[in-house]
């Protein structure tokens, strides 16, 4: 009987870790999610062009900045 | 609402060495969104409802600028926040996502990429290095062709005639240089432990100034511009005489990427 259950219980973890991430609540635009990681750039591969203006209007080019480690975060305030 | 911590931490550890910076993009909660995430574009933008900050979506390019300058206001102090232009353009090309990351190596090449941004995995990149230590094209001149990317083309004026030399096979290690005269650049590592000062100057083409790293051998002066593709040589000089100097240049064909950038000019289609 103990065994049977943790079978169940097993297969019910396996059923919940292999759920669509659209059924475990993931933000929606999973297909972008998915994407992501195979689209280009990929890691090894040169950075796309980034040219623009900075809050205070100075302009930038991202290859400004070769010869250097550039972390790049995307994002809004909210 | 945004949650400052982590990020701004890793940018406290190693700003000193490292670029921090942050693209500013459409509002992924503006406070005029639809209320139900279903109802929400591919990449989001639906209301939070208890959100403490609350921003429309921005209508003209200077609605951005304001949102940007407020959060770096709020958190981000030490990072250069850029302004994506109204179309998202660079979000686009860069995957689309609302919160994404990227670390970029000091070749120009993606050292990683995360879907959803998290400091440990690039704290992990940076404190494995042996050294941060930003270098420029006066310590390596092959630094602009480790950025290579297969397409770029830069066209030049040689004594009244028109060159073009593009770039194709471009690898982390050599790369095609086809024109006048083809060739294969093999790129060997770049270990200096040495740091030159470059000596920087703009240099006005088409109205737009260009940055640039003068390097001097004997009586030649070349001039290398980063914001170009390939080598960005812009301009070859001999005893203070003009022997090549850019016209146009670009990343696609007959694109030209010299021209002023002015995204508050934007205009919504249609208008």
């Amino acid at each position: 009987m103990a065994a049977r259950l943790l079978t169940a219980a097993l297969i019910g973890l396996l059923g919940v870790l292999w759920l669509p991430a659209s059924a475990q609540g993931k933000p929606k635009g999973g297909t972008v999610f998915a994407e992501f990681d195979k689209t280009r750039p990929l890691a090894g591969d040169a950075s796309l062009r980034l040219h623009l203006k900075d809050s205070e209007g100075g302009e930038m080019d991202l290859r400004d900045y070769l010869g250097s480690w550039v972390v790049l975060e995307f994002g809004s305030y909210t | 609402m945004r949650q400052f911590g982590e990020m701004e931490e890793l940018q406290k550890d190693f700003g000193q060495e490292v670029v921090f910076l942050f693209v500013y993009t459409k509002e992924a909660h503006p406070d005029d969104g639809p209320s139900n995430r279903a109802d929400a574009s591919e990449t989001g933008g639906w209301r939070m409802k208890n959100n403490a900050v609350k921003i429309d979506t921005h209508k003209k390019y200077s609605d951005r600028v304001k949102s940007a300058k407020e959060l770096k206001q709020a958190g981000k102090e030490n990072w250069r926040v850029l302004v994506d232009d109204m179309d998202s353009t660079v979000q686009t090309a860069w995957g689309k996502l609302p919160n994404s990351a990227y670390l970029i190596a000091p070749t120009g090449r993606v050292a990683g990429k995360w879907a959803w941004v998290s400091a440990a995995p690039i704290r992990e990149v940076l404190k494995a290095q042996s050294s941060l230590k930003p270098y420029t094209i006066a310590d390596d001149a092959l630094l602009p062709l480790r950025a290579c990317a297969e397409g770029a083309w830069l066209t030049y004026d040689v004594g009244g005639n028109k060159e073009t030399i593009r770039f194709e096979n471009c690898s982390a290690t050599s790369l095609t240089r086809a024109g006048a005269k083809s060739e294969t650049i093999k790129l060997l590592e770049f270990d200096s432990k040495e740091r030159v000062k470059p000596v920087s100057k703009p240099l006005r083409v088409n109205g737009v100034d260009l940055p640039c790293v003068v390097l001097t051998a004997g009586t030649v002066q070349t001039w290398v511009c980063p914001w170009l593709p390939g080598d960005g040589v812009a301009r070859v000089m001999d005893d203070k005489k003009v022997l090549r100097t850019i016209a146009e240049a670009g990343i696609e064909k007959d694109k030209n990427l010299i021209a002023a950038y002015e995204p508050e000019k934007w205009k919504p289609a249609g208008k």
